[in-house]
Protein backbone atom coordinates (compact mmCIF):
# COMPACT_ATOMS: atom_id res chain seq x y z
CA UNK A 1 0.00 0.00 0.00
CA UNK A 2 1.41 3.36 -1.29
CA UNK A 3 2.08 6.38 1.00
CA UNK A 4 -0.21 8.24 -0.63
CA UNK A 5 -3.19 5.79 -0.23
CA UNK A 6 -2.64 5.50 3.82
CA UNK A 7 -2.73 8.83 3.84
CA UNK A 8 -5.96 9.15 2.38
CA UNK A 9 -6.98 6.17 4.90
CA UNK A 10 -5.89 8.40 7.71
CA UNK A 11 -7.29 11.32 6.28
CA UNK A 12 -11.05 9.35 5.66
CA UNK A 13 -11.01 7.87 9.07
CA UNK A 14 -10.09 11.85 10.61
CA UNK A 15 -13.10 13.08 8.97
CA UNK A 16 -15.27 10.11 10.05
CA UNK A 17 -14.37 10.66 13.86
CA UNK A 18 -15.11 14.15 13.34
CA UNK A 19 -19.00 12.95 13.32
CA UNK A 20 -18.36 11.00 16.41
CA UNK A 21 -17.95 7.65 15.19
CA UNK A 22 -14.80 5.19 15.31
CA UNK A 23 -13.99 3.22 11.67
CA UNK A 24 -15.68 0.06 12.15
CA UNK A 25 -16.01 -1.08 8.22
CA UNK A 26 -12.79 -1.96 6.85
CA UNK A 27 -12.40 1.01 4.34
CA UNK A 28 -11.20 -0.82 1.04
CA UNK A 29 -13.56 0.46 -1.50
CA UNK A 30 -12.28 2.23 -4.60
CA UNK A 31 -14.32 4.32 -7.30
CA UNK A 32 -15.37 1.88 -9.62
CA UNK A 33 -16.69 -0.20 -6.63
CA UNK A 34 -18.38 2.32 -5.29
CA UNK A 35 -20.12 3.48 -8.83
CA UNK A 36 -20.59 -0.44 -8.99
CA UNK A 37 -22.69 -1.31 -6.41
CA UNK A 38 -25.37 1.64 -7.36
CA UNK A 39 -24.87 0.61 -10.75
CA UNK A 40 -25.82 -2.95 -9.68
CA UNK A 41 -28.65 -2.00 -8.03
CA UNK A 42 -29.95 -0.08 -10.42
CA UNK A 43 -29.55 -2.60 -12.99
CA UNK A 44 -31.44 -2.07 -16.02
CA UNK A 45 -31.46 -5.71 -16.58
CA UNK A 46 -33.82 -5.97 -13.51
CA UNK A 47 -36.24 -2.66 -13.46
CA UNK A 48 -36.46 -2.63 -17.14
CA UNK A 49 -36.63 -5.91 -18.14
CA UNK A 50 -38.92 -7.13 -15.06
CA UNK A 51 -41.77 -4.10 -15.36
CA UNK A 52 -40.99 -3.43 -19.91
CA UNK A 53 -44.74 -5.55 -20.23
CA UNK A 54 -46.04 -2.72 -17.69
CA UNK A 55 -43.92 0.16 -19.63
CA UNK A 56 -45.31 -1.18 -23.12
CA UNK A 57 -49.04 -2.61 -21.84
CA UNK A 58 -49.38 1.13 -20.72
CA UNK A 59 -47.04 3.62 -22.76
CA UNK A 60 -46.62 1.27 -26.04
CA UNK A 61 -43.48 1.99 -27.51
CA UNK A 62 -43.38 5.70 -27.07
CA UNK A 63 -42.81 5.00 -23.50
CA UNK A 64 -39.10 3.67 -23.88
CA UNK A 65 -38.52 6.44 -26.34
CA UNK A 66 -39.51 9.32 -23.85
CA UNK A 67 -40.74 7.78 -20.73
CA UNK A 68 -37.14 6.45 -20.09
CA UNK A 69 -35.40 9.78 -20.84
CA UNK A 70 -37.95 12.24 -19.26
CA UNK A 71 -37.10 9.99 -16.04
CA UNK A 72 -33.53 9.46 -16.11
CA UNK A 73 -33.28 13.02 -16.76
CA UNK A 74 -35.36 13.78 -13.19
CA UNK A 75 -33.36 11.39 -11.55
CA UNK A 76 -30.57 12.35 -12.24
CA UNK A 77 -31.22 15.72 -10.76
CA UNK A 78 -32.21 14.29 -7.52
CA UNK A 79 -29.23 12.13 -7.93
CA UNK A 80 -27.24 15.24 -8.15
CA UNK A 81 -28.68 16.51 -4.95
CA UNK A 82 -28.23 13.44 -3.10
CA UNK A 83 -24.37 13.36 -4.06
CA UNK A 84 -23.78 16.69 -2.96
CA UNK A 85 -25.30 15.91 0.78
CA UNK A 86 -23.24 12.61 0.41
CA UNK A 87 -19.76 14.83 -0.43
CA UNK A 88 -20.84 17.21 2.45
CA UNK A 89 -21.59 14.54 5.22
CA UNK A 90 -19.83 11.25 4.71
CA UNK A 91 -21.80 8.40 7.16
CA UNK A 92 -22.91 5.48 6.16
CA UNK A 93 -26.54 6.54 7.63
CA UNK A 94 -27.07 9.36 4.21
CA UNK A 95 -29.93 10.24 4.06
CA UNK A 96 -31.42 9.69 8.12
CA UNK A 97 -27.98 11.17 9.11
CA UNK A 98 -28.15 13.89 6.93
CA UNK A 99 -31.95 14.78 8.05
CA UNK A 100 -31.01 14.78 11.50
CA UNK A 101 -28.22 16.90 11.00
CA UNK A 102 -29.69 19.74 8.93
CA UNK A 103 -32.75 19.57 10.94
CA UNK A 104 -33.24 17.68 13.78
CA UNK A 105 -33.08 13.82 15.51
CA UNK A 106 -36.84 13.50 14.89
CA UNK A 107 -37.06 14.22 11.15
CA UNK A 108 -33.65 11.92 10.86
CA UNK A 109 -35.97 8.91 12.28
CA UNK A 110 -38.81 9.12 10.10
CA UNK A 111 -36.56 9.52 7.50
CA UNK A 112 -34.54 5.95 8.17
CA UNK A 113 -37.60 4.55 8.57
CA UNK A 114 -39.37 5.52 5.31
CA UNK A 115 -35.85 4.23 3.99
CA UNK A 116 -35.74 1.43 5.80
CA UNK A 117 -38.85 0.13 4.56
CA UNK A 118 -38.24 1.36 1.12
CA UNK A 119 -35.19 -0.96 1.51
CA UNK A 120 -37.20 -3.83 2.41
CA UNK A 121 -39.51 -3.64 -0.66
CA UNK A 122 -36.63 -3.38 -3.17
CA UNK A 123 -34.84 -6.22 -1.33
CA UNK A 124 -37.74 -8.06 -1.28
CA UNK A 125 -39.19 -7.43 -4.45
CA UNK A 126 -35.78 -8.07 -6.29
CA UNK A 127 -34.95 -11.09 -5.02
CA UNK A 128 -38.27 -12.07 -5.28
CA UNK A 129 -38.06 -11.10 -8.72
CA UNK A 130 -34.80 -13.43 -9.13
CA UNK A 131 -36.80 -16.65 -7.86
CA UNK A 132 -39.65 -16.10 -10.20
CA UNK A 133 -37.54 -16.11 -13.29
CA UNK A 134 -34.97 -18.82 -11.96
CA UNK A 135 -37.64 -21.53 -10.34
CA UNK A 136 -39.02 -22.04 -13.63
CA UNK A 137 -35.62 -22.14 -15.40
CA UNK A 138 -34.52 -24.48 -12.70
CA UNK A 139 -38.25 -26.58 -13.04
CA UNK A 140 -37.29 -26.89 -17.04
CA UNK A 141 -33.15 -28.19 -15.98
CA UNK A 142 -34.23 -30.69 -13.12
CA UNK A 143 -37.65 -31.62 -14.21
CA UNK A 144 -39.98 -30.29 -11.49
CA UNK A 145 -42.76 -27.70 -11.76
CA UNK A 146 -42.52 -24.47 -10.57
CA UNK A 147 -45.15 -23.78 -7.96
CA UNK A 148 -45.47 -21.24 -4.97
CA UNK A 149 -43.79 -23.26 -3.06
CA UNK A 150 -40.87 -24.06 -4.96
CA UNK A 151 -40.82 -20.47 -5.39
CA UNK A 152 -40.66 -19.32 -1.81
CA UNK A 153 -37.85 -21.88 -1.61
CA UNK A 154 -35.97 -20.43 -4.60
CA UNK A 155 -36.34 -17.24 -2.99
CA UNK A 156 -35.13 -18.29 0.78
CA UNK A 157 -31.96 -20.23 -1.04
CA UNK A 158 -31.44 -16.83 -2.82
CA UNK A 159 -31.45 -14.78 -0.07
CA UNK A 160 -29.10 -17.19 2.03
CA UNK A 161 -26.40 -16.83 -0.68
CA UNK A 162 -27.02 -13.23 -0.79
CA UNK A 163 -26.40 -13.54 3.27
CA UNK A 164 -23.82 -15.62 3.25
CA UNK A 165 -21.60 -13.46 0.70
CA UNK A 166 -22.61 -9.95 2.53
CA UNK A 167 -21.58 -11.80 5.85
CA UNK A 168 -17.81 -12.97 4.69
CA UNK A 169 -16.84 -9.12 4.22
CA UNK A 170 -16.88 -6.61 1.74
CA UNK A 171 -14.20 -7.07 -0.45
CA UNK A 172 -15.32 -10.35 -2.27
CA UNK A 173 -19.32 -8.12 -2.57
CA UNK A 174 -17.16 -5.14 -4.38
CA UNK A 175 -15.16 -7.65 -6.14
CA UNK A 176 -18.57 -9.25 -7.13
CA UNK A 177 -20.09 -5.72 -7.69
CA UNK A 178 -16.92 -4.88 -9.79
CA UNK A 179 -17.72 -7.84 -11.81
CA UNK A 180 -21.54 -7.29 -12.37
CA UNK A 181 -21.07 -4.07 -13.71
CA UNK A 182 -19.21 -4.87 -16.77
CA UNK A 183 -22.05 -7.93 -17.06
CA UNK A 184 -24.58 -5.81 -16.86
CA UNK A 185 -22.76 -4.05 -20.04
CA UNK A 186 -21.86 -7.01 -21.67
CA UNK A 187 -25.32 -8.43 -21.87
CA UNK A 188 -26.71 -5.42 -23.02
CA UNK A 189 -23.97 -5.48 -25.53
CA UNK A 190 -25.16 -9.18 -26.24
CA UNK A 191 -28.54 -8.53 -26.51
CA UNK A 192 -28.08 -5.35 -29.02
CA UNK A 193 -25.77 -6.52 -30.93
CA UNK A 194 -28.22 -9.84 -31.95
CA UNK A 195 -30.98 -8.01 -32.05
CA UNK A 196 -29.28 -5.58 -34.42
CA UNK A 197 -28.09 -8.52 -36.94
CA UNK A 198 -30.19 -11.19 -36.04
CA UNK A 199 -34.12 -10.14 -35.57
CA UNK A 200 -36.59 -11.90 -38.06
CA UNK A 201 -37.68 -9.97 -40.81
CA UNK A 202 -35.37 -6.51 -39.56
CA UNK A 203 -35.82 -3.86 -36.93
CA UNK A 204 -38.74 -1.77 -37.38
CA UNK A 205 -38.48 2.06 -38.28
CA UNK A 206 -36.37 4.32 -35.40
CA UNK A 207 -39.54 6.30 -35.45
CA UNK A 208 -41.41 3.60 -34.42
CA UNK A 209 -39.81 4.50 -30.51
CA UNK A 210 -41.04 7.25 -30.26
CA UNK A 211 -44.49 6.26 -31.36
CA UNK A 212 -47.15 8.06 -28.95
CA UNK A 213 -50.96 7.62 -28.67
CA UNK A 214 -51.17 3.64 -28.19
CA UNK A 215 -51.99 2.18 -24.94
CA UNK A 216 -53.13 -1.27 -24.12
CA UNK A 217 -55.01 -0.07 -21.21
CA UNK A 218 -58.66 1.23 -20.91
CA UNK A 219 -57.00 4.35 -20.11
CA UNK A 220 -56.78 7.79 -21.45
CA UNK A 221 -53.20 8.01 -22.92
CA UNK A 222 -51.35 10.22 -21.36
CA UNK A 223 -52.98 8.89 -18.13
CA UNK A 224 -51.66 4.89 -18.76
CA UNK A 225 -48.34 7.08 -20.17
CA UNK A 226 -48.06 8.39 -16.67
CA UNK A 227 -48.64 5.21 -14.82
CA UNK A 228 -46.32 3.42 -17.29
CA UNK A 229 -43.41 5.78 -15.91
CA UNK A 230 -43.59 3.29 -12.79
CA UNK A 231 -40.60 0.84 -15.02
CA UNK A 232 -38.13 3.60 -15.21
CA UNK A 233 -38.76 4.97 -11.89
CA UNK A 234 -38.37 1.63 -10.42
CA UNK A 235 -35.58 0.90 -12.26
CA UNK A 236 -33.84 3.85 -11.11
CA UNK A 237 -34.21 3.58 -7.69
CA UNK A 238 -31.23 2.45 -4.69
CA UNK A 239 -28.50 4.46 -6.10
CA UNK A 240 -28.54 5.43 -2.52
CA UNK A 241 -26.40 2.29 -1.76
CA UNK A 242 -22.93 4.38 -3.09
CA UNK A 243 -23.56 6.64 0.20
CA UNK A 244 -24.52 3.78 2.64
CA UNK A 245 -20.90 2.47 1.74
CA UNK A 246 -19.18 5.51 2.05
CA UNK A 247 -17.89 4.43 5.17
CA UNK A 248 -16.02 1.37 3.36
CA UNK A 249 -14.68 4.05 -0.15
CA UNK A 250 -11.22 5.38 -0.17
CA UNK A 251 -11.77 9.31 -0.62
CA UNK A 252 -15.55 8.96 -0.16
CA UNK A 253 -16.25 12.81 -0.56
CA UNK A 254 -15.20 12.80 -4.01
CA UNK A 255 -16.23 9.21 -5.45
CA UNK A 256 -19.35 8.55 -3.48
CA UNK A 257 -20.70 11.21 -4.88
CA UNK A 258 -19.26 10.70 -8.55
CA UNK A 259 -21.01 6.82 -8.51
CA UNK A 260 -23.95 8.27 -7.37
CA UNK A 261 -24.36 10.13 -10.45
CA UNK A 262 -22.42 8.11 -12.93
CA UNK A 263 -24.48 4.98 -11.77
CA UNK A 264 -27.66 6.75 -13.07
CA UNK A 265 -26.09 8.78 -15.85
CA UNK A 266 -24.64 5.67 -17.48
CA UNK A 267 -27.79 3.34 -16.17
CA UNK A 268 -29.88 5.91 -18.94
CA UNK A 269 -27.36 5.16 -21.58
CA UNK A 270 -26.61 1.60 -21.50
CA UNK A 271 -30.24 1.13 -20.73
CA UNK A 272 -31.91 3.41 -23.49
CA UNK A 273 -29.41 1.52 -26.14
CA UNK A 274 -31.16 -1.73 -24.90
CA UNK A 275 -34.61 -0.81 -24.75
CA UNK A 276 -34.19 1.00 -28.11
CA UNK A 277 -33.05 -2.30 -30.00
CA UNK A 278 -35.77 -4.26 -27.88
CA UNK A 279 -38.66 -1.99 -28.89
CA UNK A 280 -37.54 -1.90 -32.51
CA UNK A 281 -37.73 -5.47 -32.97
CA UNK A 282 -41.14 -5.61 -31.72
CA UNK A 283 -43.21 -7.72 -34.21
CA UNK A 284 -46.99 -7.40 -32.45
CA UNK A 285 -47.01 -4.89 -29.34
CA UNK A 286 -50.49 -5.68 -28.94
CA UNK A 287 -49.91 -9.75 -28.46
CA UNK A 288 -46.46 -8.94 -26.38
CA UNK A 289 -47.90 -6.49 -24.13
CA UNK A 290 -50.95 -9.55 -23.11
CA UNK A 291 -48.16 -11.90 -22.95
CA UNK A 292 -46.92 -13.27 -18.75
CA UNK A 293 -43.77 -11.66 -20.11
CA UNK A 294 -43.30 -8.67 -22.89
CA UNK A 295 -39.40 -9.11 -22.43
CA UNK A 296 -38.78 -12.65 -22.84
CA UNK A 297 -42.29 -12.55 -25.68
CA UNK A 298 -40.44 -10.03 -27.69
CA UNK A 299 -36.65 -11.26 -27.61
CA UNK A 300 -38.40 -15.20 -28.29
CA UNK A 301 -40.04 -13.52 -31.40
CA UNK A 302 -37.45 -11.64 -32.96
CA UNK A 303 -34.79 -14.30 -32.33
CA UNK A 304 -36.38 -17.48 -31.55
CA UNK A 305 -37.20 -19.54 -28.58
CA UNK A 306 -33.69 -20.80 -27.99
CA UNK A 307 -32.01 -17.87 -27.40
CA UNK A 308 -35.10 -16.14 -25.41
CA UNK A 309 -34.11 -18.57 -22.81
CA UNK A 310 -30.59 -17.55 -23.19
CA UNK A 311 -30.97 -14.16 -22.62
CA UNK A 312 -33.74 -15.49 -19.82
CA UNK A 313 -30.80 -16.81 -17.54
CA UNK A 314 -28.29 -13.78 -18.43
CA UNK A 315 -31.07 -11.65 -16.96
CA UNK A 316 -31.17 -13.68 -14.41
CA UNK A 317 -28.04 -13.93 -13.08
CA UNK A 318 -28.22 -10.14 -13.44
CA UNK A 319 -31.05 -9.81 -11.01
CA UNK A 320 -28.76 -12.24 -8.22
CA UNK A 321 -26.13 -9.67 -8.47
CA UNK A 322 -28.81 -6.51 -8.39
CA UNK A 323 -30.26 -8.34 -4.68
CA UNK A 324 -26.76 -9.04 -3.31
CA UNK A 325 -25.83 -5.12 -3.67
CA UNK A 326 -29.16 -4.34 -2.48
CA UNK A 327 -28.42 -6.23 0.99
CA UNK A 328 -25.46 -4.90 1.40
CA UNK A 329 -26.91 -1.43 1.06
CA UNK A 330 -29.53 -2.14 3.15
CA UNK A 331 -27.43 -3.81 6.32
CA UNK A 332 -24.95 -0.52 5.72
CA UNK A 333 -28.28 1.88 6.49
CA UNK A 334 -29.68 -0.46 9.41
CA UNK A 335 -26.35 -0.65 10.63
CA UNK A 336 -25.77 3.29 10.59
CA UNK A 337 -29.32 3.81 12.49
CA UNK A 338 -28.63 1.30 15.22
CA UNK A 339 -25.12 2.60 16.03
CA UNK A 340 -27.43 6.04 17.04
CA UNK A 341 -30.10 3.63 18.74
CA UNK A 342 -33.14 4.03 15.93
CA UNK A 343 -34.19 0.61 16.02
CA UNK A 344 -35.38 -2.09 18.78
CA UNK A 345 -32.42 -4.10 19.63
CA UNK A 346 -30.17 -2.11 18.02
CA UNK A 347 -27.34 -3.11 20.12
CA UNK A 348 -27.68 -6.56 18.00
CA UNK A 349 -27.65 -4.81 14.69
CA UNK A 350 -24.79 -2.37 15.45
CA UNK A 351 -21.97 -4.81 16.29
CA UNK A 352 -19.64 -5.54 13.70
CA UNK A 353 -18.34 -9.10 12.87
CA UNK A 354 -14.21 -9.15 14.11
CA UNK A 355 -13.25 -11.33 11.97
CA UNK A 356 -14.95 -10.13 8.48
CA UNK A 357 -15.51 -6.18 9.68
CA UNK A 358 -19.24 -6.46 8.28
CA UNK A 359 -22.17 -6.08 10.00
CA UNK A 360 -23.32 -9.41 9.97
CA UNK A 361 -26.56 -9.38 12.40
CA UNK A 362 -27.91 -6.38 10.50
CA UNK A 363 -27.33 -8.44 7.15
CA UNK A 364 -28.77 -11.37 8.56
CA UNK A 365 -31.61 -8.97 9.70
CA UNK A 366 -32.39 -7.76 6.12
CA UNK A 367 -32.67 -11.72 4.92
CA UNK A 368 -35.27 -12.51 7.41
CA UNK A 369 -36.97 -9.55 7.10
CA UNK A 370 -37.25 -9.65 2.86
CA UNK A 371 -38.35 -13.54 3.56
CA UNK A 372 -40.51 -12.63 6.17
CA UNK A 373 -42.62 -10.50 3.02
CA UNK A 374 -42.87 -13.05 0.94
CA UNK A 375 -43.78 -15.31 3.37
CA UNK A 376 -46.63 -13.40 4.26
CA UNK A 377 -47.44 -12.93 0.60
CA UNK A 378 -47.31 -17.00 0.55
CA UNK A 379 -49.75 -17.47 3.61
CA UNK A 380 -52.15 -15.48 2.15
CA UNK A 381 -52.25 -17.03 -1.48
CA UNK A 382 -52.59 -20.08 0.58
CA UNK A 383 -55.31 -19.22 2.31
CA UNK A 384 -57.13 -17.77 -0.93
CA UNK A 385 -55.75 -19.57 -3.59
CA UNK A 386 -57.92 -17.34 -5.89
CA UNK A 387 -55.96 -14.16 -4.54
CA UNK A 388 -55.74 -11.34 -7.70
CA UNK A 389 -53.40 -10.22 -5.08
CA UNK A 390 -49.86 -9.21 -7.08
CA UNK A 391 -46.96 -8.83 -4.12
CA UNK A 392 -44.14 -7.73 -6.95
CA UNK A 393 -46.51 -4.67 -8.34
CA UNK A 394 -47.21 -3.77 -5.05
CA UNK A 395 -43.70 -3.83 -3.69
CA UNK A 396 -42.19 -1.76 -6.77
CA UNK A 397 -44.69 1.33 -5.73
CA UNK A 398 -44.29 1.13 -2.38
CA UNK A 399 -40.30 0.81 -2.94
CA UNK A 400 -40.30 4.00 -5.28
CA UNK A 401 -42.03 6.16 -3.52
CA UNK A 402 -40.56 5.12 0.43
CA UNK A 403 -37.17 5.82 -1.18
CA UNK A 404 -38.11 8.87 -3.44
CA UNK A 405 -39.37 10.16 -0.16
CA UNK A 406 -36.61 9.61 1.61
CA UNK A 407 -34.41 10.98 -0.88
CA UNK A 408 -36.41 13.76 -0.88
CA UNK A 409 -36.58 15.14 2.38
CA UNK A 410 -32.60 15.43 3.53
CA UNK A 411 -32.96 17.22 -0.30
CA UNK A 412 -35.66 20.27 1.38
CA UNK A 413 -33.86 20.05 4.98
CA UNK A 414 -30.69 21.19 3.30
CA UNK A 415 -32.56 23.90 1.86
CA UNK A 416 -34.17 24.93 4.79
CA UNK A 417 -30.81 24.99 6.19
CA UNK A 418 -29.10 27.62 3.56
CA UNK A 419 -31.89 29.75 3.61
CA UNK A 420 -31.53 30.34 7.71
CA UNK A 421 -27.90 30.75 7.27
CA UNK A 422 -27.23 27.42 8.94
CA UNK A 423 -25.58 25.33 6.20
CA UNK A 424 -22.89 27.69 4.58
CA UNK A 425 -20.38 27.87 1.48
CA UNK A 426 -18.04 26.14 4.13
CA UNK A 427 -20.02 23.59 5.21
CA UNK A 428 -20.14 22.11 1.30
CA UNK A 429 -17.96 18.93 0.38
CA UNK A 430 -15.72 18.75 -2.75
CA UNK A 431 -18.26 17.52 -5.44
CA UNK A 432 -21.18 20.86 -5.41
CA UNK A 433 -22.66 22.39 -7.58
CA UNK A 434 -22.26 25.99 -6.50
CA UNK A 435 -24.78 28.15 -8.09
CA UNK A 436 -26.97 25.69 -9.77
CA UNK A 437 -27.23 23.81 -6.61
CA UNK A 438 -30.27 25.06 -5.85
CA UNK A 439 -32.24 25.14 -8.37
CA UNK A 440 -31.37 21.85 -8.97
CA UNK A 441 -32.55 20.53 -5.39
CA UNK A 442 -35.97 22.37 -5.93
CA UNK A 443 -36.18 20.66 -9.27
CA UNK A 444 -35.53 17.19 -7.47
CA UNK A 445 -37.89 17.87 -5.27
CA UNK A 446 -40.69 18.86 -7.88
CA UNK A 447 -39.87 15.60 -9.49
CA UNK A 448 -40.70 13.88 -5.89
CA UNK A 449 -43.66 14.91 -5.31
CA UNK A 450 -45.22 14.18 -8.87
CA UNK A 451 -43.94 10.59 -8.78
CA UNK A 452 -44.79 10.03 -5.32
CA UNK A 453 -48.11 10.99 -6.45
CA UNK A 454 -48.22 9.14 -9.78
CA UNK A 455 -47.34 5.89 -7.91
CA UNK A 456 -50.15 5.75 -5.47
CA UNK A 457 -53.22 6.67 -7.57
CA UNK A 458 -55.32 3.83 -9.02
CA UNK A 459 -54.13 1.05 -10.10
CA UNK A 460 -51.59 1.43 -7.66
CA UNK A 461 -53.80 2.70 -4.44
CA UNK A 462 -53.00 -0.32 -2.48
CA UNK A 463 -49.34 1.16 -2.37
CA UNK A 464 -50.81 4.15 -0.91
CA UNK A 465 -52.72 2.93 1.80
CA UNK A 466 -50.15 0.99 2.94
CA UNK A 467 -47.96 3.65 3.16
CA UNK A 468 -50.33 6.10 5.07
CA UNK A 469 -50.46 2.69 7.33
CA UNK A 470 -47.23 2.76 7.65
CA UNK A 471 -46.63 6.82 8.21
CA UNK A 472 -49.20 6.06 11.01
CA UNK A 473 -47.35 2.93 12.85
CA UNK A 474 -44.39 5.14 12.61
CA UNK A 475 -45.92 8.21 14.44
CA UNK A 476 -47.32 5.78 16.96
CA UNK A 477 -43.75 4.57 17.51
CA UNK A 478 -42.75 7.95 17.84
CA UNK A 479 -45.07 9.27 20.33
CA UNK A 480 -45.13 5.94 22.30
CA UNK A 481 -41.17 5.76 22.44
CA UNK A 482 -38.65 7.08 20.54
CA UNK A 483 -39.93 10.60 20.96
CA UNK A 484 -38.14 10.38 24.01
CA UNK A 485 -35.50 7.56 24.01
CA UNK A 486 -33.38 8.06 20.13
CA UNK A 487 -30.21 9.70 21.24
CA UNK A 488 -29.84 10.87 17.31
CA UNK A 489 -26.77 10.67 15.20
CA UNK A 490 -25.88 14.04 17.45
CA UNK A 491 -25.24 12.05 20.92
CA UNK A 492 -22.33 10.83 18.58
CA UNK A 493 -20.77 14.57 18.58
CA UNK A 494 -19.91 13.48 22.64
CA UNK A 495 -17.72 10.76 22.11
CA UNK A 496 -14.53 11.74 23.11
CA UNK A 497 -11.83 10.96 20.36
CA UNK A 498 -10.24 8.34 23.24
CA UNK A 499 -13.60 6.17 23.36
CA UNK A 500 -12.95 6.05 19.35
CA UNK A 501 -9.39 5.37 18.99
CA UNK A 502 -9.89 2.69 21.96
CA UNK A 503 -12.71 1.08 19.51
CA UNK A 504 -10.38 0.64 16.73
CA UNK A 505 -7.65 -0.58 18.19
CA UNK A 506 -10.36 -3.14 19.74
CA UNK A 507 -11.30 -3.71 15.96
CA UNK A 508 -7.73 -3.83 14.54
CA UNK A 509 -6.31 -6.21 17.75
CA UNK A 510 -9.16 -8.82 16.99
CA UNK A 511 -8.82 -8.80 13.59
CA UNK A 512 -4.75 -9.46 13.20
CA UNK A 513 -5.69 -12.31 16.15
CA UNK A 514 -8.29 -13.80 13.86
CA UNK A 515 -5.51 -13.34 10.41
CA UNK A 516 -8.04 -11.05 8.77
CA UNK A 517 -7.03 -8.04 6.61
CA UNK A 518 -5.99 -4.83 8.71
CA UNK A 519 -7.43 -2.16 8.84
CA UNK A 520 -4.76 -0.12 7.78
CA UNK A 521 -1.60 -0.54 5.80
CA UNK B 1 -42.66 15.41 -34.95
CA UNK B 2 -42.51 12.82 -32.35
CA UNK B 3 -39.29 11.55 -33.56
CA UNK B 4 -37.68 15.61 -33.22
CA UNK B 5 -38.87 15.76 -30.07
CA UNK B 6 -37.64 12.26 -28.82
CA UNK B 7 -34.41 13.17 -29.67
CA UNK B 8 -34.20 16.70 -28.61
CA UNK B 9 -35.38 14.94 -24.85
CA UNK B 10 -32.38 12.47 -25.27
CA UNK B 11 -30.16 15.40 -26.04
CA UNK B 12 -31.31 17.38 -23.09
CA UNK B 13 -30.57 14.46 -20.84
CA UNK B 14 -27.24 13.56 -21.95
CA UNK B 15 -26.58 17.86 -21.76
CA UNK B 16 -27.51 17.72 -18.70
CA UNK B 17 -25.60 15.25 -17.62
CA UNK B 18 -22.26 16.55 -19.22
CA UNK B 19 -23.54 19.95 -17.50
CA UNK B 20 -23.62 18.18 -14.13
CA UNK B 21 -20.05 16.26 -14.78
CA UNK B 22 -17.91 19.83 -15.66
CA UNK B 23 -19.38 21.97 -12.95
CA UNK B 24 -18.66 19.29 -10.48
CA UNK B 25 -15.30 18.40 -11.67
CA UNK B 26 -14.41 22.38 -11.87
CA UNK B 27 -15.29 22.12 -7.85
CA UNK B 28 -13.56 18.65 -6.88
CA UNK B 29 -10.48 20.42 -8.81
CA UNK B 30 -10.50 23.49 -7.20
CA UNK B 31 -11.85 22.73 -3.70
CA UNK B 32 -9.88 23.80 -0.55
CA UNK B 33 -9.58 22.28 2.21
CA UNK B 34 -8.19 24.60 4.68
CA UNK B 35 -11.83 26.85 3.90
CA UNK B 36 -14.05 23.85 4.65
CA UNK B 37 -15.54 22.76 7.58
CA UNK B 38 -17.35 19.63 8.43
CA UNK B 39 -21.32 20.43 8.89
CA UNK B 40 -22.07 18.92 12.56
CA UNK B 41 -25.30 20.80 12.77
CA UNK B 42 -24.79 21.95 16.38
Amino acid sequence: MSAKHVHSLDKDKHDLNKFGYAQELMRSMGGFSNFAISFSIISILTGAVSLYGHGLSYGGPGMMGFGWPLVALFVMIVAASMAELASAIPTAGALYHWASILWNKRWGWYTAWINLIGQIGIVSGIDYSVALFADPLLGDLFGYESTLTTTLIAFAVILLTHGIFNHIGIRIVARLNDFSAWYHIAVVAVLVVSLAFFTKGGLNAFDYLFKVGETFQDKPYMFAFLIGLLQAQWTFTGFDASAHTIEETINPRVRAPWGIFNAVAYSFVFGFIMLAFVTLSIKDAGAAAGADNAFIYVIGQALGGTFGKVVLWLVTFAMWFCGMSSITSFSRMMYAFSRDKGMPGSRHWAQISKKFRTPAKAIWLAVILSFLLALVDYVIKQANPDATYTTIAFLTAVSVVGLYVAYGIPILLKLIAKRQGRFLDKHRGPWHLGKYSDVIAVLALIWIVFISVIMVIPPNEMAGYALGGMIVVLIIMDYAYYRNNFPGPQAALGTSIEEILRKERELEQSNSQDGGAPFKA
Amino acid sequence: MELTLGIALIAVTCLFAVFVVRVASKNVREFDESKHESFLGK
